[in-house]
């Protein structure tokens, strides 16, 4: 025990031997940050984004206060703005390549598959099969920035005044990933729990607070107990399966299907929930220091779906704003996506420059409406969650822990800015 | 703790009592942090009340958009310090608030300028290189490489997708299908095929709607728009305008332009970021760039269609009565999109037709008064 202060203060009289987390953020001050926000990145192009999401990190990690001691968010928009420009040099590159090479693919197959009059159901398995194919190439690209991103924002988060830190090892977790997801693929998902196990190991193993280093134990088999409403959900799908297929009773068998696809999606975020506390429980800080977490998937779906029905009811009125407008743009824009080229841009032309101008801003504001519901009444929530029955135990060895010196990251998480894998925060 | 006043209006606080982290350890500490307006500074004595620390008040920091209710300090001018001082007390915090002048500054160092600099420079570099060099370059390439059949069924899929577009729009019938136009249409644009062997069958069709338009769509698809009939004069205006679109099939240009395309939207989205304000500049820049590209493509058209024109019989005139007749027209906001945007005409390209004209040789119609009419009538129902 080396608290120096014997005067009034919280937690000076008797130190606790546990900390509890706890997220207190004001939602009517988030709600205005994230609006104002969002208004100055539409005004300035994008550009403002990067200090957007700073403000806001800033605003979340001052928030979050294990044992009444809040993080601190040092990282600046400038800096993100500067790793943008440099993951853009590199990203450019490779991608303005890839995409002209996919698109002379994508119509070479295409010629190849199309040969009826009128099957647009080629033309969107080739455009779906082009996505994936883009997808993978790209692949490798996003879980490097994934890391680094990860790293950045642990090299920019301090608590008690010292950093955290994570090793350089992006390259390794790459292949790594790509390694699993191959397994993870030919299995058919069911080597989830290896991937999410050795993936978390392999970050977790190489993360710091000051001089002190984390590590995760525990077996990537105790992980299948937390998929078993997964299996459950594809047993009742292959029941409902079987009641139309034998039994030929569509109407029943269909609802059996539906359930088991809601159960499904349950499954999955109770894995999600489930193997977090897993890990958590199994995290080691300095050999010492444990942790607990009590968060619920009930509660987490809980906070998902009222969230999504309150934004639904908000959104009601943003639509019936802008529903004039955006019908108009869609007929004004709606091709252009599609190929781009000369002869779509001419057959547009003609329909209304302003009134698809006004439509565009529409939009724009009710999406920066919309992303600002959606962080003041599902991504704050959750995470609020997590952080309310976070528990550190045994904080006592914490004392002893000294800083580490900074991690200059120039590129800071430009990676995942440019490839937008970025996250809710 | 004591208050006392400084001056008139000048008030400082002696032993409040603060959280403090040194930056060293994980250690939280009760201190007592007082300000001395006189001599400009901020100390912080530990509990026993021995000295931790003095922070000149210029180089005084508030961590910014803190959730916390209270006031987090550091110090430091450009770096912020490694040390924490976390006070609570509201009084204490508007003093310091009101003391301080730098609380909210940022310092950027000309360095970090420089190198932001140099950064939006090289991508700047890029993205041009990428956009203007490379993708237009790597699309010629790879154009050349699709089979012309495999163009023509690209064609197929992209006029269904016109198709649909069409018929959402406005119900009933797209396409207009007047048998005796669409024959005096197709003998029209035989005519202006004469010596020059294209890939694929052209295939012309006319579209029922107002706007002045006419396209190539890969794999030797043109496509006329209604209005685009209704204001030519004579059957060799019109003549002119296929023979154009004729050029740009025999240069393959709308499927090296769709790849082209592709690649630069790939490549601005990328720049300008997902669904914010980008959006509206990626859509702008695609459009200018595609223009810029398309000034050696359309005069290699021009010479295309004046070549074709000759052999035909027909006036090179026409397209240059044509574009004039366009430039009257500018003003007219219904009418300035259309194919005026793509192709805009200008005195110069008229006059590069009108040089094309041979005095010496006599010009026929392209086709009959009767055929004409015809065309005219395509959409009628
Ligand atoms: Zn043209």
């Amino acid at each position: 025990m080396t608290y120096t202060s014997t005067l009034q203060g919280e937690g000076a009289a008797s130190a606790p031997t546990h900390l509890n987390g706890a997220f207190l953020p004001e939602k009517s001050k988030l709600f205005w940050l994230a609006l104002w926000t969002g208004a100055l990145t539409i005004v300035t192009f994008g550009i403002y984004r990067f200090w957007a999401r700073t403000r806001l990190r800033r605003y979340i990690w001052s928030s979050t206060k294990p044992g009444g001691d809040s993080f601190e968010y040092t990282g600046t928009g400038l800096e993100k703005f500067l790793g943008f420009l440099i993951a853009l040099v590199v990203i450019m590159v490779y991608s303005g390549i890839l995409q002209v090479v996919l698109d002379f693919i994508g119509y070479n197959l295409w010629g190849e598959v199309i040969s009826g009059p009128n099957d647009s159901m080629d033309d969107a398995l080739i455009q779906t099969g082009l996505t994936y194919g883009a997808g993978l190439a790209i692949l490798p690209l996003i879980f490097f920035a994934q890391y680094r991103a990860r790293r950045y924002m642990m090299s920019r988060t301090r608590w008690r005044g010292l950093r955290f830190a994570m090793d350089a090892a992006a390259l390794g977790y790459t292949w790594r990933v790509m390694l699993y997801f191959a397994a993870w693929s030919l299995s058919f998902g069911l080597l989830t729990p290896l991937a999410t196990f050795r993936l978390e190991k392999y970050m977790t193993d190489r993360m710091w607070y000051g001089d002190a280093r984390f590590e995760q134990t525990g077996q990537w088999t105790a992980l299948y107990a937390a998929m078993k409403h997964q299996f459950i959900a594809v047993g009742v799908l292959l029941l409902g399966a079987a009641i139309i297929y034998f039994g030929q009773a569509v109407a029943l068998g269909g609802n059996v299907m539906i359930a088991g696809g809601l159960w499904l999606i349950f499954g999955f975020v109770y894995y999600q929930v489930e193997s977090f506390k897993y890990l958590t429980a199994h995290k080691v800080l300095e050999g010492k220091v444990h942790f607990t977490s009590n968060a619920s998937s009930a509660r987490v779906i809980r906070i998902f779906v009222l969230g999504v029905a309150l934004i639904a009811v908000l959104v009601v009125g943003l639509i019936i704003a802008f529903g004039a407008l955006f019908g108009l743009f869609a007929l004004a824009g709606g091709g252009l996506d599609i190929t781009g080229g000369d002869p779509w841009t001419e057959i547009f032309a003609g329909i209304g420059l302003v009134a698809g101008l006004g439509a565009i801003f529409g939009s724009l504001v009710a999406l920066v409406c919309i992303g600002a519901f959606v962080i003041v009444f599902i991504s704050a929530p959750i995470l609020g969650h997590y952080v309310d029955t976070f528990r550190v135990e045994n904080a006592e060895p914490l004392e002893q822990i000294r800083q580490r010196a900074g991690d200059n990251m120039v590129d800071a998480d430009g990676f995942a800015d440019a490839l937008d894998v970025g996250g809710a925060f | 703790m004591h208050w006392m006043s400084v001056g008139h209006s000048k008030v400082a606080f002696t032993w409040v009592d603060a959280r403090y982290f040194d930056g060293l350890s994980a250690q939280r500490r009760q201190v007592f942090v007082s300000l001395d307006v006189e001599s400009w500074r901020l100390t912080i004595h530990d509990s026993s009340g021995a000295e931790l620390d003095i922070w000149p008040l210029e180089t005084l920091r508030q961590l910014r958009d803190d959730a916390g209710g209270g006031l987090v300090l550091c110090s430091g001018a450009v770096d912020p310090g490694e040390a924490r001082i976390v006070l609570s007390n509201a009084r204490a915090i508007s003093e310091i608030k009101a003391a301080c002048p730098n609380l909210t500054k940022t310092t950027v160092t000309g360095r970090t300028w420089g190198k932001i600099g140099v950064w939006i420079g090289a991508s700047v570099a890029a993205v041009a290189l990428m956009i203007f060099v490379i993708v237009p370059a790597l699309a010629e390439q790879l154009a050349v490489l699709i089979p012309p059949e495999r163009e023509a069924k690209v064609g197929s899929a992209v006029l269904r997708q016109i198709e649909r577009v069409f018929s959402e729009q406005e119900a009933g019938d797209w396409h207009c299908t007047n048998s005796e136009g669409q024959m005096a249409l197709e003998q029209m644009v035989q005519a202006l095929q004469q010596g020059q062997e294209f890939p694929y069958p052209i295939q012309v069709g006319v579209v029922d709607n107002e706007m002045v338009n006419a396209f190539a769509l890969p794999g030797g698809h043109i496509i006329v728009m209604r209005g685009l009939i209704e204001i030519a004069e004579a059957p060799e205006h019109l003549a002119a305008v296929l023979a154009h679109e004729l050029g740009h099939v025999a240069q393959r240009d709308p499927i090296v332009q769709a790849l082209r395309a592709a690649g630069t939207a790939g490549l601005l989205s990328l720049v300008l970021g997902d669904a914010t304000g980008g959006t509206v500049l990626a859509l702008a820049g695609e459009t200018l760039i595609a223009a810029k590209n398309s000034r050696a493509v359309e005069a290699r058209a021009d010479d295309f269609a004046l070549a074709q024109l000759a052999k035909a019989g027909v006036s090179p005139e026409a397209l240059a009565e044509f574009f004039e007749l366009l430039l009257e027209e500018m003003g007219d906001p219904v009418f300035g999109m259309g194919w005026i945007s793509s192709h805009p005409p200008s005195a110069e390209r008229a006059a590069h037709a009108r040089e094309a004209v041979q005095t010496a040789r006599s010009y026929q119609k392209s086709v009959s008064s009767q055929e004409w009419q015809a065309i005219q009538q395509i959409c009628a129902k």
